[in-house]
């Protein structure tokens, strides 16, 4: 059987920092994945690509969304009959699993019994949660019907705010095992070691199309220099729930992450191909307004929307 | 080079002489004997059409499908199709359930009635598009959300603003998807057609539409191309605001004068457009009253910089080829014209006799819809909307009567009631509403009011 185990978290909280720790973790086993993502263009999917491992790749919505759900479950099936012990699916960031576990039994007579759902893993963002958990329904739904959940990002909160944090989880899950780490760096093996699929009745996904934010795809196929692309970054990362990509830039290819104001930026030895810097908003669609003000003023001509 | 002109008006220099812009929609159809649904559905029939068009009218610029319903019927709307008229909303897939559509539902070159209006936008380019600047339509995304959730929206921007700013935002995603597409096929203008504008206060518009709209003509200038912002209605309030969103252009229709509106257009430095009354003049007036018209026109605005003549808007189906050919004369020769129609005494339309009702003996409380066209202009028909859901609660109390611009009689009595904006509701003869479409409540406690009396 394959264990399956479904990442949570909203944007930016180290989903995807999370499976690369677990495909490290688990070298060795047949590990595979379903990543989803929001836009049009999956970035994520770029970051996983590696030797031995079995990726699906969705985009356009999430998967809990009626408007690509059919290509979840297709690649569901699809990976079913590949060889694997364990398979991750990473939701995208809004994505809300309440009908996780039901999606899993409702393919059962075309899967046959191969997935063994273990849970869903919630990562939390530890400098964003307390306050998005009251904005956002998917984050709250996420710790809901999750079966742990790790704090990420605690170098860069006080006790006091972690202990904040930490109530804020248990005041909506009060049960639920949780666990600290920097870069999602932990014993991984023994987090999801004892995981069972959380007892709460599957509820009907929030997931309608109307909880999407707007999406951005920035794109361009000259260099940019490394102060330009920093100054674009910074413009409009503060607007923005998430930015990620990959840029080419005249110091060579450069990845992109950015959860509001945390910008980084890494060097990548891979062929990335033109630029694709995906911006999810988190003002509305004024974002289209900051995106192309901040390209005037710091890569005209370089970058279009 | 006609082109050219439109190109420099629209970047604010000046010009040799005024450009000149047909909106001939659907009446482009019927200069080759086609009904509007005929010429809509078929991309052989849209270009003869507009070749017609282009040689008769000579244009500096054209449009080359009017129709708004487009986007809407991608998203789910039923339309009615008229053969004098482009179609109208039938049927609003969000009015009984407020939510956001899908982006799995955005416009794409396969959607809809696209592949036909592309397959004409290329060929029109080619045959004419080296000498006329082609304008690509688009919904604007305040009337596509009405299209969408019906008249019920005007309530929302009371109760849930969030929620139309929302959708607002949607649409706009749509339009810069439209705005994409007909870039794509070689147009050179986009315009924003969002007749809806004019029936929303400023302080409405800055509060759930500015930043939309701002970011569809940010957009369209990131792709180099030019911008425009259509309206119908007495937009003479509105037109800061839409100044405000940053198009290149603003075109009105004759409910706003223009005069006036291009002192603040010129504030801004953005080029105008407009405003040969339709009906008055184009369909129903003699070639010199619409040579008239035009020399007035001009006569009315000193600095001719960023300056376009055009009708108000979507000239009617059936105008009269003769004085569209005569506007175009009077645009592109004024000096001649001014001698040609040197002795002309208008004649004038409104000599019909017509009866007033006697509201005071009638035991029914009289509303009376003044409109232009109830299946074309979309704020009429969302202004007749709003009495007819209202009505079965009113019906013991009170009617209601519609009149139509097109309509010779009802033009007359339009002057004859004094009613000088449409559309405009009057209740036992007198003016309630000017271009503002009242919620369900407002208009039932009105009537009652009169009843009372």
């Amino acid at each position: 059987m394959i264990k399956v185990f479904l990442i949570t978290g909203f944007l930016g909280a180290g989903k995807t920092t999370f499976l690369k720790e677990a495909f490290d973790a688990f070298k060795g086993m047949k590990t595979g994945a379903v990543v989803n993502e929001f836009g049009d263009i999956n970035i994520d999917g770029m970051v996983l690509r590696r030797e031995g491992i079995k990726l699906a790749e969705l985009t356009g919505g999430s998967i809990f969304c009626s408007c690509i759900k059919d290509k979840f479950v297709d690649s569901l099936i699809e990976m079913s009959k590949m060889d694997m012990d364990i398979m991750f699916i990473e939701a995208s960031g809004l994505a809300d699993p309440a009908n996780m576990g039901e999606i899993i039994a409702g393919i059962k007579h075309k899967t046959g019994d191969v997935y063994d759902y273990k849970g869903s893993l919630c990562i939390a963002d530890g400098e964003s949660f307390a306050e998005l958990s009251d904005i956002l329904i998917a984050v709250k739904t996420q710790v809901e019907f999750a079966s742990a959940v790790i704090i990420n990002k605690i170098d860069l909160i006080d006790d006091g705010k972690l202990e904040k944090v930490k109530a804020k989880i248990r005041e909506i899950n009060p049960l639920i095992p949780i666990y600290g780490a920097v870069r999602c760096k932990l014993d991984i093996k023994k987090v999801i070691a004892d995981m069972e699929p959380s007892g709460k009745p599957p509820e009907k996904s929030k997931n309608t199309p109307e909880n999407r934010a707007e999406t951005f795809v920035v794109k361009g196929q000259r260099a940019v220099g490394m102060d330009a692309l920093k100054g674009f970054i910074k413009d409009i990362a503060g607007e923005s729930y998430r930015v990620k990509g990959f840029c080419i830039t005249e110091e060579g290819p450069v990845r992109i992450s950015a959860s509001g104001t945390a910008i980084e930026f890494f060097p990548w030895k891979e062929e990335i191909g033109d630029t694709k810097i995906v911006v999810i908003s988190a003002i509305g669609f004024r974002m289209m307004s900051v995106i192309l003000r901040s390209i005037e003023k710091n890569a005209k001509g370089i970058f279009t929307v | 080079m006609g082109k050219e002109l439109i190109f420099r008006s629209l970047m604010h220099e000046k010009t040799e002489r005024v450009p000149w812009v047909p909106f001939a929609g659907v009446h482009a159809g019927k200069l080759k004997g086609y009904t509007a649904e005929e010429m809509l559905k078929d991309p052989d029939k849209i270009v003869t059409s507009l070749e017609e068009v282009a040689k008769i009218y000579m244009p500096d610029g054209m449009p080359v499908v009017f129709d708004l319903q487009i986007e809407a019927e991608i998203l789910g709307c039923e339309l009615l199709w008229a053969k004098d008229n482009p179609p109208s909303v039938k049927t609003h897939p969000l009015d009984s359930e407020k939510s956001i559509p899908c982006t799995c539902k955005f416009p794409s070159v396969d959607s809809g009635r696209i592949p036909v209006v592309l397959e004409a936008m290329k060929r029109v380019k080619r045959s004419v598009g080296e000498d006329i600047a082609l304008y690509g339509l688009i919904c604007g995304p305040f009337t596509l959300a009405s299209h969408l959730r019906g008249s019920s929206i005007f309530m929302d921007m009371v109760k849930d603003p969030k929620y139309v700013k929302e959708l607002i935002g949607y649409c706009g995603q749509v339009a810069c998807r439209m705005a994409d597409i007909y870039m794509e096929a070689g147009m050179d203008v986009i315009a924003v057609v969002d007749p809806l504008i004019s029936q929303v206060s400023p302080k409405h518009i800055e509060k759930m539409m500015l930043e939309t709209f701002t970011a569809v003509f940010d957009y369209i200038r990131s792709r180099e191309r030019f911008s425009c912002f259509f309206v119908c209605g007495n937009a003479s309030k509105q037109i800061d605001v839409m100044c405000r969103t940053g198009p290149d252009g603003i075109s009105v229709d004759e409910n706003v004068d223009l005069p006036k509106a291009k002192e603040i257009t010129d504030r801004y430095n953005i080029n105008i457009g407009g405003n040969i009354p339709l009906t008055t003049t184009m369909l129903h007036g003699t070639q010199q009253d619409n040579m008239k018209k035009v020399m007035d026109l001009m006569d009315s605005v000193s600095d001719h910089t960023n300056f376009i003549i055009s009708p108000g808007c979507d000239m009617p189906y059936a105008t009269p080829p003769e004085n569209t050919v005569a506007c175009a004369q009077a645009v592109k020769n004024p000096e001649s014209t001014r001698e040609l129609i040197k002795n002309y005494q208008p004649e004038g339309i409104i000599d019909i006799d017509i009866e007033i009702p006697d509201y005071e003996a009638s035991e029914k409380v009289i509303i009376e819809l003044f409109l232009l066209d109830p299946e074309q202009c979309a704020a009429c028909t969302y202004m007749l909307a709003a009495v007819e859901d209202a009505y079965e609660d009113i019906k013991d109390m009170a009617e209601y009567r519609v009149y139509k611009y097109f309509i010779k009689e009802d033009i007359a009595r339009t002057a004859k009631m004094g009613v000088k904006n449409l559309p405009s509701i009057c209740v036992n003869g007198e003016i309630k509403w000017i271009s503002i479409i009242p919620s369900r409540e407002e208009l039932i406690n009105v009537i009652k009011e009169y009843a009372d009396k």
